[in-house]
């Protein structure tokens, strides 16, 4: 009996802006079956806040300029079982309130799927477990 | 398309006005919000956010909504939605209240 291979990690890396949002959640709504439409808008709003919160770190105090930084949106698992996002804009700091930015991203994200970050001079990577919403 | 972000403004009458929001709302879309919501700043008439046909409702958009609920501050001002996902959301981040919550059942 053969057994089939685990499929390669899909690696998405993009520029750090905003336009790229539905690319990443339209390559997750085409490669995970999801048991509900309310577990596909948790998980996704998840990954929307945390790929924000990366663009963001990537572009400092500039204005979203997505030709000078990039992110790395990782999915892993063949149905995904987890979605590593990489930025490169330093060590991550708490936000300090900026105008009409409800600083709230990381904790909706968290309320919604499990997610582990880890951070440094180089920048900060958010590993969100998605396998148990896909189930 | 079912995800496409799409905001509609009916035109404001004496009963006030609606907004229709569907699609994924997140923080790219939130200038275009602005724009179609613009014409509502400072109404004196009711308005009414229609959220349920909402895939997804970010931190940016809901930092739109509340601009939007600050400028329509004289008048009675709503967000109704009708999925399990808002209406967590808005319970999270304690915009219930502030937003005017308000559940349909479907």
């Amino acid at each position: 009996m053969t057994r089939t291979p685990p499929l390669p990690a899909i690696r998405l890396t993009m520029p750090a802006g905003l336009a790229h949002l539905s690319l990443v959640r339209a390559c997750l709504r085409d490669t995970a079956t999801f048991p509900s439409e309310d577990a596909e808008s948790r998980l996704l709003l998840a990954v929307t806040e945390v790929m924000v919160n990366a663009i963001e770190a990537s572009n400092g105090d500039r204005a979203d300029q997505s030709d000078r930084a990039e992110i790395v949106v990782t999915i892993e698992g063949s149905p995904p079982e987890h979605v590593e996002i990489r930025d490169f804009g330093g060590a991550w700091t708490p936000s300090v309130s900026k105008p009409g930015h409800l600083g709230a991203g990381l904790v909706i994200a968290e309320a919604l799927v499990p997610l582990a970050m880890t951070t440094s001079a180089e920048g900060t990577i958010v590993r969100l477990g998605i396998e148990a919403t896909l189930r | 398309m079912k995800h496409e972000f799409d905001a509609n403004v009916t035109p404001v009458t004496d009963h006030g006005a609606t907004v229709v929001v569907r699609g994924d709302f997140d923080a790219a879309c939130v200038a275009r919000f602005d724009e179609r919501v613009g014409v509502l700043a400072g109404t004196q008439h009711a308005v009414s956010v229609d959220l349920c046909g909402c895939t997804i409702i970010d931190s940016a958009a809901l930092g739109a909504l509340i601009r939007l609920a600050d400028s329509c501050r004289s008048t009675k001002f709503e967000t109704v939605v009708a999925k399990p996902f808002q209406i967590e959301l808005l319970r999270i981040t304690g915009l219930d209240d502030f937003l005017s919550m308000r559940v349909r059942d479907d």
